[in-house]
């Protein structure tokens, strides 16, 4: 009982201090907010997830991460239209970056994880990700040494599915861009960004862009239909599985081509674009999305700022120092 | 007092109240007051966020709010409670009712349903709201200054299209679709064209997607979770409250079950204080009485330890030390009383055995301890397999039996009749001389009067004198001529006493009598002989005195004056015949006189005068005096004379003149019943114990065994054939074992015919004096 009393507390809490902060931190009222700082991380359980997150044994033939595809030093993802898994195979849809996905509403192209820790586990039973699962995972892991004590010395119950993933996911909460200049902008630093990037936010929120990109995440808290505003797939052509978006999860037809509107934090560093990675550059993208979702026609003069605006939204990844 | 079954009824019943107690104490926790309210805040926070929900999605598509994480949060809250709600471990469903669980899955599957519409609401709120942020721009931008007909159309159009947004309705609708129609069939220029296609395409977008939003929101807020919440919070709640009165009812019953306990407690304890004061009272009884008793009393528990004794038993067992401490093994305990002498003999009875496990016997005992006392002892097993060990001592009553046996077996033995009467004299014991004397048994005589065995020769009045007498408890003494069962008469001596308790009363008459019949009989003849003895005995000495007195005078003229003659004293004598004859003269008087001289010893001797005249006496040089004495005789008669006498003989204490008397004589016997060729011996020696022994052997005749005695008697020679031959009295052996006896010494005789003689005199060995 008093598990659960403090299990339901410990729900509470994980709302309040974001709550918290955001009521204290009074930004410009936009629909942008800042990136909390972290809290209430267990430095063991980071260092754990961030050994897992880099360990191939995860994949059916050791040659596969979670790092493999999501490149920290490549914006969170493997800059490629469509990701490489196992023996070479070619994945259905583009890598979405691993920075900040602890603050999207939920996870994957059509949101069909609820958490990280659900998200955590799919890439390692998808055959042409890392093709295994985790009565071969856990053998090769156990039969670490090493492995076994660390695990033993953060969980009671040792190396299980439940504490692989638990451990990534907390890695994963860390792998945020805090303190971005936008941020600081956000918070009353006028100086942190550029005139260029003041004007393409100005622009940024006149198009509309703000309607789907909002949030402290700028993105991922809603769906929406790729081609809103035009016939996306019609225009493209050899519509895939993949392309169905939200309707391979819920199977209803207004959920067809809705996709988890992606967070913008750390764009500029995650091309190619879209989920089927056709956008090569940012140009590209702001300019179909203008068309498709907003129904616009965006001239360069604008595409440019903007462009500045999406830069000043990256903050730099800082390895998580307890 | 209460029987066993009663009590444990008691006990079975105070058991089953406790059972009762614990039960019911579950029964009241079964509600886990914990989880309750963590369900009931689950649910309460749910039915907040749906409110929450509805509100936040309300203001969204009302385009008050420009993000959507606080939406987003609220959602993820509701999922994460609501994912709870069906959580086996802190979930309610299941718990309550299956009416409830259906509820519950209602409001799941409405739930999701109303995120899906809600997330589609998001999606299309953001497009209404592109739309209707580009359309008032874009209309103005176009048609500004221009007031052709498409430039009315259009802002018709976004003034319909506005007017739907805010009221939605069909006449606003259809003049939409009315306008569009009008404004896609409108003849313009190609330039124009693209511009009112791009307004009509946002246009349709805005009216698709706030359509879409109208009918989303109307499902979305059409659907009654709250309801359904409000329904599972109403079945939780009331679940609860019976559950709580349930508890409540189980607290009301679990506190009259308590107070009963309480009771039976109370009374248990009360009842065991009772009873540990009547065991510590009659504990404290034993123990005094087991003190106040004379008898020693000790305890050993089941276990053979000894737990308690009073003073008496520490008394009766003060030799044993340290064996008499409690928790001392009853065997440990025996064992050390028998190593120190407190049990030093164990008398057990007849049918005692030493059958016990435990070593104890099974019957009382006796036992004799090292310091004279006795005890009587019993080691009782006790019913719970303790031992109770008694020891009364006896010591007082065995030494009064012992008195009490022996004066019996006095009296039983008694040479005289013993005959007891109570104090009506009527006869209560006899013993055994009584029935030899009179021939009544005692079962004749037990019972009857002393008169029984009267002869009726005594008058009342002495009858009278004695009762008188015996009953002013004095002793009255004298004879009686009684009567036997067979009718002869005898004579009694009789003492009669009366025998006293302790209180001086008479209890009992004790005669003892004699039976004086022969005595009396006797007793005249006697005094009749012994004067007539008397009288003849003074007689013969008297006259032997003056026979010695009055044959000496003349033997000395005789002895003297043939000596003369043969000593031709006064001249020659012619005639040597007369010398001869003189010689005979002479010798025949010293015969005579040595004769006379024995004939006085003997009368001496018989008349008691005689007396040895004591002084010390060195035996060897007599015995050899004597040996020269007759060593002339014995060379006469060709025999060898041995003497055995070795140098250390002491000296005897004795009259020296009747020592060389008995020597002389045995050895002239010897010599004189020795024929020639043969030996005569003597030899003396000491004794182990001190005695002297003297041998006189000879190779003689012998003396025939029958004779032996009669030699030692005055006057007795062996046979007639050896007086014959052979001179002398024959009072010599017994002059000799007279003497001998005189000196408290013994002679004996052992000999046979032709074999020889040796005369043996032993002299005690107070006569012989050391060194």
């Amino acid at each position: 009982m008093l598990l659960l009393a403090l299990t339901f507390t410990a729900a509470l809490l994980v709302f309040a201090p974001g709550q918290a902060w955001a009521e204290h931190h009074e930004w410009r009222g936009g629909p942008l907010a800042p990136l909390p700082p972290l809290k209430d991380i267990d430095p063991r359980k980071v260092v754990l997830g961030e050994q897992l997150f880099h360990d191939p044994r995860l994949s059916a033939d050791n040659t596969v991460s979670c790092a493999t595809c999501h490149d920290l030093a490549n914006g969170g993802a493997d800059g490629r239209a469509k990701p490489v898994g196992i023996k070479g195979q070619e994945g259905g849809i583009n890598t979405p970056t691993v920075f900040n996905s602890a603050y999207n509403f939920s996870q994957f192209w059509n949101g069909r994880a609820e958490s990280l820790e659900e998200q955590a586990a799919g890439p390692v039973h998808n055959p042409v990700e890392m093709g295994s699962n985790w009565d071969e995972v856990i053998p090769k892991l156990k039969s670490d040494p090493r492995m076994r004590s660390q695990f033993r010395d953060v969980y009671e119950d040792g190396i299980t599915s439940k504490n692989i993933v638990d451990a990534i996911a907390i890695f994963e909460r860390t792998l945020v861009t805090t303190d971005s200049p936008f941020d600081r902008y956000l918070l009353g630093d006028e100086d942190a960004i550029s005139a260029e990037a003041k004007r393409g936010y100005d622009l940024f929120q006149s198009y509309g862009c703000t309607s789907c990109h909002q949030g402290l995440n700028v993105g991922g808290n809603m769906y929406q239909t790729m081609g809103a505003m035009d016939d996306y797939f019609g225009d493209r052509g050899d519509v895939e599985d993949g392309d169905m978006g939200r309707y391979q999860v819920t199977g209803r037809e207004r959920d067809r081509f809705v996709f988890k509107v992606p967070s913008l934090r750390v764009v500029v560093h995650t091309a190619p674009y879209f989920h089927d990675g056709s956008a090569e550059t940012l140009e590209e993208a702001i300019t179909r999305m203008a068309k498709y979702q907003l129904g616009r026609e965006m001239p360069n003069e604008d595409i440019a700022p903007i462009i500045e605006f999406l830069h000043s939204l990256a903050g730099e990844y800082k390895r998580f120092e307890p | 007092m209460k029987t066993p079954q009663v009590r444990g009824f008691q006990f079975i019943l105070l058991a089953a109240t406790a059972v009762l107690v614990v039960v019911f104490y579950f029964q009241t926790q079964l509600m886990d007051l914990d989880r309750h309210n963590a369900e009931a805040q689950a649910l309460l926070n749910l039915k907040q966020l749906d409110t929450l929900m509805e509100e936040e999605a309300l203001k969204a598509v009302a385009l008050q709010i420009s993000h959507y994480d606080s939406l987003a949060e609220v959602v993820a809250q509701t999922k994460s409670i609501s994912s709870t709600l069906n959580d086996p471990v802190i979930g309610v469903y299941g718990l309550i009712s299956p009416k409830m669980d259906k509820d519950i899955d209602l409001f799941l599957d409405l739930m999701a349903t109303k995120i899906d519409l809600l997330e589609a609401l998001k999606s299309r709120t953001s497009i209404v709201r592109n739309t209707l942020n580009f359309l008032p721009m874009e209309v103005q931008r176009q048609t500004r200054d221009r007031h052709e007909e498409v430039d009315i159309e259009l802002n018709r159009l976004l003034g319909a299209l506005l007017s739907e947004n805010l009221n939605p309705g069909d006449f606003t609708h259809k003049e939409v679709l009315r306008l569009f129609d009008v404004l896609e069939h409108m003849p313009i220029t190609e330039e124009r064209r693209v511009v009112v296609e791009r307004i009509l395409k946002h246009a349709r977008a805005n009216l698709k997607a706030n359509n879409d939003v109208n009918a989303l929101m109307d499902e979305f807020l059409s659907l009654p979770t709250i309801r359904t919440l409000e329904r599972i919070l109403g079945a939780h709640t009331e679940f609860s409250l019976s559950r709580i009165r349930q508890a409540n009812q189980y607290r009301s019953v679990l506190l009259v079950l308590s107070l009963l306990l309480f009771v039976g407690l109370g009374v248990t304890l009360t009842r065991l204080r009772q009873a540990r004061t009547a065991a510590e009272r009659t504990s404290r009884q034993f123990r005094d009485a087991a003190e106040s008793i004379n008898e020693g009393f000790a305890f050993f528990d089941s276990d053979g330890r000894l737990q308690f004794w009073n003073k008496t038993f520490e008394r009766l067992h003060a030799g044993c030390g340290d064996a008499l401490s409690t928790g001392a093994q009853f065997l440990d305990f025996f064992n050390a009383c028998v190593e120190c002498g407190v049990y030093e003999q164990i008398v057990l009875g007849k049918d005692a055995q030493k059958t016990n496990s435990d070593g104890t016997y099974d019957h009382p005992y006796v036992i004799k301890s090292r310091d004279g006392s006795w005890v009587l002892a019993s080691d009782s097993p006790m019913g719970d397999g303790g031992t109770a060990s008694v020891r009364v001592d006896i010591t007082d009553s065995k030494h009064a039996e012992e008195e009490l046996r022996k004066l019996s077996r006095a009296v039983e033995q008694s040479p005289a009749t013993v005959v007891i009467t109570d104090i009506d004299g009527t006869i209560t014991y006899v013993n055994p001389k009584f029935c030899e004397t009179t021939g009544y048994s005692p079962e004749e005589a037990i019972g009857q009067k002393p008169s029984l065995v009267s002869s009726g020769e005594r008058s009342k009045e002495d009858y009278e004198g004695l009762w008188d007498t015996i009953t002013a408890g004095k002793e009255w003494r004298g004879e009686f001529h009684n009567q036997r069962k067979d009718g002869s008469l005898f004579w009694e001596y009789a003492s009669i006493s009366a025998i006293k308790d302790e209180d001086g009363a008479i209890s009992h008459y004790l005669a003892v009598k004699e039976d004086v019949t022969e005595r009396k009989d006797n007793v005249a003849q006697l005094i009749k002989a012994k004067e007539e003895a008397e009288l003849a005995s003074h007689a013969k000495t008297q006259f032997l005195a003056n026979m010695s007195h009055e044959l000496r005078t003349p033997l000395n003229a005789i002895i003297g004056f043939s000596e003369i003659i043969k000593g031709q004293m006064f001249g020659p004598i012619e005639n040597a015949s007369y010398v001869e004859y003189s010689d005979n003269i002479h010798t025949s008087g010293k015969h005579l006189l040595d004769v006379i001289n024995d004939i006085l010893d003997v009368s001496r001797i018989e008349t008691g005068t005689m007396e040895i005249r004591e002084s010390d006496v060195d035996f060897r040089a007599l015995a050899q005096s004597c040996l020269d004495m007759v060593r002339e005789q014995a060379e006469h008669g060709k025999l060898d004379l041995t003497s055995e006498l070795p140098e250390d003989l002491p000296l005897i204490l004795g009259d020296e003149i009747r020592l060389k008397q008995i020597m002389i004589n045995l050895l002239t016997n010897a010599v004189k019943f020795t024929p020639e060729g043969g030996e005569v011996g003597l030899d003396a020696f000491i004794n182990d114990d001190g005695s002297l022994t003297l041998h006189v052997k000879d190779t003689g005749f012998g003396i025939p065994e029958d004779q032996h005695l009669n030699i030692l008697e005055p006057f007795e020679q062996v046979s007639d054939i050896y007086s014959r031959n052979h001179e002398g009295s024959g009072l010599g052996l017994y002059l000799v074992n007279s003497f001998v006896k005189l000196h408290e010494g013994e002679l004996s005789i052992e000999s046979a015919v032709d074999q020889g003689t040796t005369v043996t005199v032993v002299l005690p060995a107070a006569r012989t004096l050391k060194g």
